[in-house]
């Protein structure tokens, strides 16, 4: 973050035909990353609905879950690599 | 515009493929019986048909989907040409990547937009949720760079609004989804359309517009798909699936989006959404309770076009949009630790299946994705129960009636079981010869170095997930397992690179593979060894395992697997690859390249 990045803008044809000179060539990497900061142009975004409301009755799932611990633990190696 | 199948057209279609699919289960199943019962019905007998019902289901479907794509395929539209008169992000996520490789990725593409002289309709977002500091600092370094390269300086300077935006959460709730909804957010107002692209993403700027064209045609458009090639392949695993990719999924695609009406795919990348439509019904909660089942949903891309049709817009693939690539994994190792993530995003699919007002199509997509893990549990559960059956089964009575003067012996019902075996294979093999012979048909076979190289690719590729297939099987049961054990498999960063695996590293990966398939093979010989020619397909891939893993992760020879990118390089892919060596992060691209297989080629 603390680097200078200094670069420099040749020149260039504006749209009159007027050979310009480029504007102050050097940049921070802090203005950079300001000026390449995201535009503000706030969307709400509703959360969609996906399950009910109520606290879900314990499933049989819950249950298969813990019978599969117990049997495939001592089975496979359930290392989360490979 | 209006080029989806509605109606009683997708209806009929998606009822002679799945009848067609159930018909086949059932014969298979009712055949199967014939043999199974032929020493007389046990319960175990019941057990193998419904196995052999389901898992000949499964590729049957699969199949129908080919003869779909086939038989009913829409007619590829003509380009549009209209004006751009809206205005696209494009979305690049990373997590832990290359910064240089992938910012190179957003350069080359801005580049190309920049030739078709619409630089005005497209923004660049570059949404890291990297956590590593080093690699987040990498990044800024590497998007002062690219902002250099793409002058935005002068762009500033001339009283213009940056172009390209550079942006990193610390704390990456929600993970991509979570990345993307962030974006939409804070700038999504700014915008009409959003690109949403993975780190490894590609796309032609003619493509892009194309899409974005389609869109504003399609007002009730809300997701665009492309199907995306798989490109920069080394190893023989990645270029057969490289090849597989580029030669059967078109074909596959297009019996998607024949079936798929109003309801089509979002496979997470190289999509256009429509911003207000994603926005007003793709925010994804988090699920009761702990993963796997539970927390933020992994596999989001399948549930955001649920909500879009549920939302009532149009979601469509279309296949007929080329120009748009992603990478794939090089190894085994690689593509078993994506699948584990997949396997985790599917199951968790249980929890939204019954969310309400789905569409129908929807909830079957989200069935099928279930099932395409949990069948390969299906298959191994059918080997047990025939290792089972065979061993307990009933000595022959050749004098079942009391006072019988002449013995009965029982029919060879052998037929009936390699009729069964022949079928199966037949519904492997046959969408794919199929694939081959429409696109020898059609001249599709020519950027696959024409119908001799084509075929011998698919023969190959056969043998190859022949010999793959059991390994990946046994992946995939052990990642079933986990998810259902309650094991979280987190987020891992994508491995990028050559792949290339030591023998060491693939015994790590594959010896409790071995293990399974001594004892496959062991229980077979001992107690069924009748049913030894039957295990041993299955058996001695498992038994090779660390050999399969290793030898797969070597690069593959340089005439086999040709695809239309390596006969021909894209444009951006060329032009990406430029962009690298202007900025000097080429060293690993080029040696990659002297050695790619279009290389070795031409040479």
């Amino acid at each position: 973050m603390d680097t200078p990045v200094t670069y420099h803008s040749t020149a260039f044809v504006p749209p009159s035909g007027q050979i310009a000179a480029a504007p102050a060539p050097q940049a921070s990497m802090e203005d950079i990353l300001q000026d390449g900061a995201l535009p503000d142009a706030r969307l709400a975004m509703p959360l969609q609905v996906l399950e009910p409301a109520q606290p879900r009755v314990p499933s049989p799932t819950a249950v298969m879950r813990r019978v599969f611990v117990s049997v495939v633990q001592t089975v496979l190696p359930l290392s989360r690599g490979h | 515009m209006e080029r989806t199948a509605t109606g009683s057209r997708v209806y009929g279609i998606r009822a002679f493929a799945l009848l067609s699919s159930i018909g086949l289960g059932a014969g298979a199943a009712a055949l199967f019986l014939q043999f199974g019962a032929a020493d007389g019905y046990q319960q175990v007998d019941g057990v193998r048909g419904a196995l052999v019902f389901i898992t000949t289901f499964w590729l049957a479907w699969g199949a129908m989907q080919s003869v779909v794509g086939l038989l009913f395929a829409a007619p590829a539209p003509s380009l549009r040409t209209d004006p751009i008169t809206t205005r696209t992000a494009i979305l690049m996520p990373v997590y832990n990547e290359d910064p240089a490789i992938v910012f190179a990725r957003v350069a080359a593409m801005d580049e190309a937009i920049a030739k078709l002289d619409l630089t005005e309709h497209f923004d660049f977002a570059i949404l890291s949720d990297t956590q590593d500091a080093h690699m987040a600092a990498e990044e800024e370094r590497w998007f002062v760079r690219l902002w250099q390269d793409r002058r935005q300086d002068r762009r500033k300077a001339e009283g213009h609004p940056a172009r390209l935006f550079y942006r990193r959460r610390t704390r990456n709730v929600g993970r991509k989804a979570g990345n993307i909804q962030d974006f939409f957010e804070r700038s999504g107002a700014q915008y009409d359309f959003a690109l949403i692209l993975d780190a490894d993403s590609l796309m032609d700027a003619a493509t892009i517009a194309e899409m974005v064209r389609r869109m504003q045609a399609a007002p009730d458009l809300g997701l665009l798909q492309t199907l995306p090639r798989v490109t920069g392949a080394a190893s023989r695993f990645g270029r057969a699936m490289q090849f597989a990719a580029g030669f059967y999924s078109p074909v596959f695609a297009q019996g998607q989006a024949a079936m798929q009406g109003t309801t089509g795919p979002f496979w997470g990348h190289n999509a256009l959404v429509r911003v207000r439509a994603f926005a007003a019904s793709c925010a994804l909660p988090e699920l009761s309770g702990p993963p796997p089942f539970g927390g933020h949903i992994l596999s989001h891309d399948y549930v955001e076009a649920a909500l879009l049709a549920r939302a009532g817009w149009t979601v469509r693939v279309d296949p007929d949009l080329d120009g748009s690539y992603e990478e794939g994994p090089e190894n085994m190792v690689d593509f078993a630790k994506r699948d584990r993530r997949w396997c985790q995003g599917n199951l968790q699919h249980a929890r939204v299946f019954p969310a309400p007002g789905l569409k129908p199509w929807s909830r079957f997509v989200f069935f099928q994705g279930m099932l395409s893990y949990i069948v390969p549990l299906f298959w191994l559960l059918f080997l047990a129960a025939n290792l089972y059956a065979s061993a307990t089964a009933p000595e022959p009575d050749f004098f079942p009636e009391p006072f019988q003067l002449f013995p009965v012996f029982p029919s060879d019902q052998t037929s009936k079981a390699v009729g069964v075996a022949v079928g199966v294979f037949g519904l492997l093999v046959l969408p794919k010869v199929l694939i081959l012979i429409d696109a020898a048909l059609r001249g599709r076979v020519r950027g696959f170095g024409g119908t001799i190289l084509a075929a011998r690719g698919l023969v190959r590729e056969l043998f190859m997930s022949s010999v793959n297939a059991p390994i990946l099987l046994m992946w995939q049961t052990r990642a079933v397992l986990q998810v259902f054990g309650g094991r979280d498999g987190g987020w891992p960063a994508q491995t990028r690179g050559d792949g290339r695996l030591t023998l060491s590293e693939a015994a790590a990966a594959g010896w409790w593979i071995q293990i399974w398939g001594a004892a496959m093979v062991g229980l077979t010989y001992t107690f069924a060894p009748e049913l030894m020619l039957w295990v041993l397909p299955v058996g001695v891939p498992l038994l090779i395992a660390p050999f399969v893993i290793w030898a797969t992760s070597h690069p593959s020879q340089a005439s086999v697997f040709l695809t239309p990118e390596e006969h021909s390089l894209p444009p951006i892919i060329a032009r990406h690859r430029q962009v690298m060596t202007r900025w000097g992060k080429a060293a690993e691209a080029v040696d990659r390249d002297e050695t790619a297989p279009a290389a070795q080629l031409s040479a």
